[in-house]
Protein backbone atom coordinates (compact mmCIF):
# COMPACT_ATOMS: atom_id res chain seq x y z
CA UNK A 1 0.00 0.00 0.00
CA UNK A 2 2.75 2.37 1.12
CA UNK A 3 4.55 1.76 -2.53
CA UNK A 4 1.54 2.28 -4.34
CA UNK A 5 1.14 5.96 -2.54
CA UNK A 6 5.07 6.49 -2.99
CA UNK A 7 4.75 5.55 -7.01
CA UNK A 8 1.21 7.64 -7.31
CA UNK A 9 3.11 10.76 -5.56
CA UNK A 10 5.85 10.42 -8.25
CA UNK A 11 3.88 10.82 -10.49
CA UNK A 12 2.33 13.84 -9.85
CA UNK A 13 5.42 15.12 -8.70
CA UNK A 14 6.84 14.50 -11.98
CA UNK A 15 3.62 15.41 -14.25
CA UNK A 16 3.02 19.06 -12.66
CA UNK A 17 7.18 19.43 -12.73
CA UNK A 18 6.84 18.40 -16.50
CA UNK A 19 4.24 20.77 -16.99
CA UNK A 20 6.05 23.83 -15.60
CA UNK A 21 9.41 22.98 -17.25
CA UNK A 22 7.36 23.25 -20.65
CA UNK A 23 5.46 26.35 -19.67
CA UNK A 24 9.02 27.96 -18.53
CA UNK A 25 10.97 26.52 -21.37
CA UNK A 26 8.25 29.12 -24.06
CA UNK A 27 9.79 32.06 -23.00
CA UNK A 28 13.33 30.95 -23.63
CA UNK A 29 12.34 29.18 -26.88
CA UNK A 30 10.51 33.11 -27.99
CA UNK A 31 13.44 35.07 -27.43
CA UNK A 32 16.07 32.53 -28.86
CA UNK A 33 13.56 32.16 -32.12
CA UNK A 34 13.51 35.82 -32.30
CA UNK A 35 17.61 36.12 -32.04
CA UNK A 36 17.82 33.33 -34.75
CA UNK A 37 15.03 35.49 -36.81
CA UNK A 38 16.88 38.43 -36.45
CA UNK A 39 19.94 36.82 -38.08
CA UNK A 40 17.73 35.23 -40.99
CA UNK A 41 16.09 38.73 -42.02
CA UNK A 42 19.36 39.75 -41.86
CA UNK A 43 21.00 37.64 -43.91
CA UNK A 44 18.11 38.23 -46.43
CA UNK A 45 18.44 41.78 -46.44
CA UNK A 46 21.66 41.31 -47.73
CA UNK A 47 21.09 39.43 -50.23
CA UNK A 48 18.36 41.54 -51.57
CA UNK A 49 20.02 44.85 -50.90
CA UNK A 50 23.70 44.32 -51.91
CA UNK A 51 23.00 40.93 -53.59
CA UNK A 52 20.28 41.66 -56.04
CA UNK A 53 19.18 37.94 -56.58
CA UNK A 54 15.88 36.57 -57.09
CA UNK A 55 13.53 36.11 -53.87
CA UNK A 56 13.41 32.01 -54.20
CA UNK A 57 16.93 32.06 -54.48
CA UNK A 58 17.47 34.38 -51.47
CA UNK A 59 15.22 32.27 -49.60
CA UNK A 60 16.81 29.32 -50.01
CA UNK A 61 20.37 30.62 -49.50
CA UNK A 62 18.92 32.10 -45.77
CA UNK A 63 17.25 28.30 -45.28
CA UNK A 64 21.26 26.81 -46.18
CA UNK A 65 23.16 29.65 -43.87
CA UNK A 66 20.80 30.21 -41.24
CA UNK A 67 19.97 28.17 -37.98
CA UNK A 68 17.50 25.43 -39.24
CA UNK A 69 15.50 26.13 -36.18
CA UNK A 70 13.72 29.18 -37.63
CA UNK A 71 15.13 29.56 -41.28
CA UNK A 72 12.88 26.41 -42.46
CA UNK A 73 10.20 28.95 -42.85
CA UNK A 74 12.30 30.75 -45.20
CA UNK A 75 12.39 27.40 -47.47
CA UNK A 76 8.68 27.02 -46.80
CA UNK A 77 7.90 30.25 -48.06
CA UNK A 78 9.95 29.44 -51.05
CA UNK A 79 8.68 26.20 -51.73
CA UNK A 80 5.22 28.19 -51.66
CA UNK A 81 5.88 30.59 -54.04
CA UNK A 82 7.01 28.05 -56.32
CA UNK A 83 3.79 26.15 -56.42
CA UNK A 84 1.16 28.12 -55.88
CA UNK A 85 2.13 31.41 -57.82
CA UNK A 86 0.36 33.64 -55.44
CA UNK A 87 0.20 37.21 -56.75
CA UNK A 88 2.03 38.19 -53.11
CA UNK A 89 4.65 37.26 -50.98
CA UNK A 90 2.27 38.07 -48.06
CA UNK A 91 -0.14 35.30 -48.74
CA UNK A 92 3.15 32.87 -48.08
CA UNK A 93 3.56 34.21 -45.10
CA UNK A 94 0.06 34.36 -44.04
CA UNK A 95 -0.05 30.64 -44.44
CA UNK A 96 2.84 29.83 -42.11
CA UNK A 97 1.51 31.84 -38.94
CA UNK A 98 -0.02 28.60 -37.39
CA UNK A 99 3.77 27.13 -37.12
CA UNK A 100 4.91 30.86 -36.31
CA UNK A 101 2.63 30.38 -33.44
CA UNK A 102 2.35 26.74 -32.06
CA UNK A 103 6.47 25.55 -33.26
CA UNK A 104 8.39 28.61 -32.45
CA UNK A 105 6.48 30.13 -29.54
CA UNK A 106 5.89 33.93 -31.31
CA UNK A 107 3.27 35.93 -29.55
CA UNK A 108 0.85 37.78 -31.92
CA UNK A 109 3.22 41.24 -32.13
CA UNK A 110 5.80 39.42 -33.29
CA UNK A 111 3.97 36.96 -35.71
CA UNK A 112 2.62 40.49 -36.80
CA UNK A 113 5.89 41.97 -37.61
CA UNK A 114 7.02 38.78 -39.15
CA UNK A 115 4.01 39.34 -41.87
CA UNK A 116 4.90 43.10 -42.28
CA UNK A 117 7.95 41.36 -43.62
CA UNK A 118 6.42 39.58 -46.14
CA UNK A 119 3.70 43.17 -47.03
CA UNK A 120 7.20 44.41 -48.31
CA UNK A 121 9.64 42.10 -49.76
CA UNK A 122 8.84 41.96 -53.49
CA UNK A 123 6.64 45.08 -53.34
CA UNK A 124 8.94 48.19 -54.55
CA UNK A 125 12.92 49.21 -55.25
CA UNK A 126 15.85 48.16 -53.46
CA UNK A 127 16.39 51.12 -51.48
CA UNK A 128 12.44 50.96 -50.38
CA UNK A 129 13.21 47.28 -49.39
CA UNK A 130 16.40 48.29 -47.28
CA UNK A 131 14.58 51.13 -45.12
CA UNK A 132 11.56 48.53 -44.46
CA UNK A 133 14.16 46.12 -43.76
CA UNK A 134 15.81 48.49 -41.09
CA UNK A 135 12.54 49.19 -39.60
CA UNK A 136 11.26 45.92 -38.92
CA UNK A 137 15.00 44.49 -37.62
CA UNK A 138 14.68 47.74 -35.30
CA UNK A 139 11.25 46.35 -34.24
CA UNK A 140 12.21 42.76 -33.92
CA UNK A 141 15.18 44.25 -31.36
CA UNK A 142 12.86 45.81 -29.53
CA UNK A 143 10.62 42.43 -28.85
CA UNK A 144 13.99 40.87 -28.33
CA UNK A 145 14.35 42.99 -25.06
CA UNK A 146 10.67 42.62 -23.89
CA UNK A 147 11.24 38.83 -24.66
CA UNK A 148 14.04 38.56 -22.61
CA UNK A 149 12.96 40.84 -19.66
CA UNK A 150 9.73 38.26 -19.72
CA UNK A 151 11.99 34.99 -19.71
CA UNK A 152 14.18 36.93 -17.02
CA UNK A 153 11.08 37.25 -14.86
CA UNK A 154 8.57 34.10 -15.27
CA UNK A 155 10.75 31.01 -16.18
CA UNK A 156 12.38 30.55 -13.22
CA UNK A 157 9.15 31.04 -11.22
CA UNK A 158 7.09 28.61 -13.29
CA UNK A 159 9.80 25.83 -13.45
CA UNK A 160 9.86 26.12 -9.64
CA UNK A 161 6.19 26.46 -9.43
CA UNK A 162 5.54 23.11 -11.15
CA UNK A 163 7.97 21.32 -8.54
CA UNK A 164 6.21 23.05 -5.36
CA UNK A 165 2.32 22.80 -6.63
CA UNK A 166 2.83 19.16 -6.85
CA UNK A 167 4.36 18.92 -3.78
CA UNK A 168 1.53 20.69 -2.06
CA UNK A 169 -0.92 18.24 -4.50
CA UNK A 170 1.59 15.33 -2.55
CA UNK A 171 1.08 16.62 0.87
CA UNK A 172 -2.45 17.38 0.60
CA UNK A 173 -3.27 14.08 -0.46
CA UNK A 174 -1.12 11.68 1.60
CA UNK B 1 -4.55 11.30 18.96
CA UNK B 2 -3.16 12.03 15.33
CA UNK B 3 0.00 13.09 14.91
CA UNK B 4 0.10 13.01 11.49
CA UNK B 5 -1.87 15.47 10.70
CA UNK B 6 0.60 18.03 12.66
CA UNK B 7 3.50 17.12 10.53
CA UNK B 8 1.23 17.44 7.40
CA UNK B 9 -0.32 21.00 8.70
CA UNK B 10 3.01 21.67 8.86
CA UNK B 11 4.43 20.70 5.69
CA UNK B 12 1.80 22.86 4.06
CA UNK B 13 2.97 25.99 6.14
CA UNK B 14 6.95 24.94 5.23
CA UNK B 15 5.36 24.77 1.12
CA UNK B 16 3.27 27.85 1.44
CA UNK B 17 5.83 30.07 2.76
CA UNK B 18 8.25 29.17 0.21
CA UNK B 19 5.43 29.53 -2.64
CA UNK B 20 4.47 33.26 -0.83
CA UNK B 21 8.58 34.16 -1.50
CA UNK B 22 8.65 32.79 -4.88
CA UNK B 23 5.25 34.46 -5.99
CA UNK B 24 6.49 37.77 -4.26
CA UNK B 25 9.84 37.70 -6.25
CA UNK B 26 7.96 37.10 -9.56
CA UNK B 27 5.93 40.43 -8.66
CA UNK B 28 2.83 38.47 -8.55
CA UNK B 29 1.55 39.84 -4.99
CA UNK B 30 -2.17 39.10 -5.31
CA UNK B 31 -1.34 35.82 -6.76
CA UNK B 32 0.78 34.91 -3.31
CA UNK B 33 -1.26 35.98 -1.63
CA UNK B 34 -4.40 33.88 -2.86
CA UNK B 35 -1.92 30.62 -2.83
CA UNK B 36 -1.56 31.71 1.11
CA UNK B 37 -5.41 31.88 1.11
CA UNK B 38 -6.05 28.98 -0.26
CA UNK B 39 -3.47 26.65 1.88
CA UNK B 40 -5.14 28.57 4.86
CA UNK B 41 -8.79 27.20 3.63
CA UNK B 42 -7.20 23.68 2.94
CA UNK B 43 -5.67 23.27 6.35
CA UNK B 44 -9.44 24.87 7.73
CA UNK B 45 -10.64 21.56 5.96
CA UNK B 46 -8.36 19.25 7.47
CA UNK B 47 -8.81 20.84 11.17
CA UNK B 48 -12.65 21.53 11.30
CA UNK B 49 -13.49 18.12 12.32
CA UNK B 50 -11.38 17.93 14.80
CA UNK B 51 -12.56 21.64 16.22
CA UNK B 52 -16.17 20.53 16.09
CA UNK B 53 -15.07 17.90 17.79
CA UNK B 54 -13.69 19.76 20.94
CA UNK B 55 -16.19 21.54 20.70
CA UNK B 56 -19.00 18.37 21.32
CA UNK B 57 -16.60 17.32 23.85
CA UNK B 58 -16.68 20.86 26.00
CA UNK B 59 -20.87 20.74 25.64
CA UNK B 60 -20.89 17.19 27.15
CA UNK B 61 -18.18 18.26 29.78
CA UNK B 62 -20.17 21.20 31.27
CA UNK B 63 -23.46 19.71 30.14
CA UNK B 64 -24.33 22.43 28.18
CA UNK B 65 -27.26 20.50 26.61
Amino acid sequence: MIIMKFLGGLLVLISTSLIGFFYGNQYSNRLNNLVYMEQCIKMLETEIVYGAVPLPEAMLNVYKKGNKKVSFLFKEIRDHIIENKVEEVYYSFYDLRHILKNDLNFKQQDIEIILSLGRVLGTSNREDQGKNFQLILNQIIILEKEAKLERDKNEKMFKSLGVLVGLAIVIILI
Amino acid sequence: MNVDLIFKIASIGILLSILHTLLDNAGKEEFAFITTLVGVVIVFGAVIGLISKLFDSIKTLFQLY
